[in-house]
């Protein structure tokens, strides 16, 4: 993977977090966390199809995406409204960083068509995709919470 | 005046934050609706009188774009104004939309302040 997609995807995240969710990242490396021991871990994913084809793909932990949704929906993280929403608020956290990634990595001209996120099996993360040409991974800190945040170029 | 507003977006959290963002644009609303997507969209306007509809491009079963494109075809689009609220970056994409008849743009995350002053343009066009 690209050094600079990766770079766009860092500071699109971080970017994101911030206006959607009052969320401050910071960048951490892949051994701080440990993706077999992702147990309690909600994990979305999305693909896009246009002038590059891909994936991606954001894992948290509950509590993680308790504080986004609340944060999202001005409520607290331990009230009903931010649990019946943590993982739809992690969906709406990925398609907005797909939709920012694209624009700043392809340009205003290109068209994509993306496809709507959905849940997938935290395990799903570390997997290699049978048309993967190329793949990364990005490593962040939120509140002291881990989020990692994957793509995957495909043919 | 109050106003009979359609959110069409697939998910909860975006609808449930777009409700309280009307609010807080201080927006007056007379009734409420909801869709999940462009064909549950149509079926509430088929049924109910709506004075703007705020819809997603991005979801299942029937898009933004589809439902748009419908409601160009029909002409319905030129009395229930659309803005469309969405992840989208692509001008191209977005030119066509406008062609199509769609009144407004809001990229995501949105604020109340852009919010309301899209939807004043808007209604105040839909008015006059």
């Amino acid at each position: 993977m690209y050094s600079e997609t990766l770079g766009i995807l860092d500071g699109v995240c971080k970017l994101v977090l911030e206006e959607l969710a009052f969320l401050f990242c910071d960048s951490n490396d892949a051994s701080s966390v440990d993706l077999n021991q992702m147990k309690d871990t909600k994990c979305v994913s999305m693909s896009f199809m246009g002038p590059t084809n891909g994936r991606l793909e954001i894992a948290a932990g509950q509590d993680l995406c308790l504080i986004l949704a609340a944060n999202m929906l001005g409520a607290e993280p331990d009230e009903e409204e931010a649990a019946n929403h943590a993982v739809d608020a992690l969906k709406e956290a990925l398609n907005v960083v797909c939709g920012r990634f694209l624009t700043e990595t392809f340009g205003e001209e290109a068209v994509f068509n993306l496809s709507a996120p959905v849940s997938e099996p935290a395990e799903e993360l570390s997997k290699v995709h049978e048309t993967a040409v190329s793949e990364g991974m990005l490593f962040f800190e939120a509140e002291g919470h881990f989020m990692v945040v994957k793509i995957t170029i495909c043919k | 005046m109050a106003y009979n507003i359609l959110i069409v977006d697939d998910s909860p959290t975006m609808r449930t934050i777009l409700v309280k963002t009307l609010g807080m644009a201080e927006i007056e609303i007379g009734e409420l609706f909801e869709a999940g997507n462009g064909r549950e969209a149509l079926d509430v306007m088929e049924s109910e009188w709506v004075d703007i509809v705020f819809a997603d491009i991005n979801m299942p079963v029937m898009n933004g774009i589809e439902m748009v494109n419908i409601m160009a075809d029909t002409g319905q689009i030129k009395t229930t104004p659309v803005v469309v609220i969405s992840t989208e970056g692509s001008k191209t994409r977005l030119q066509g939309l406008m062609d199509k008849g769609v009144k407004g743009f809001l990229r995501k995350p949105i604020s109340p302040e852009l919010f309301k002053s899209v939807v004043d343009k808007v209604l105040s066009e839909k008015i006059a």
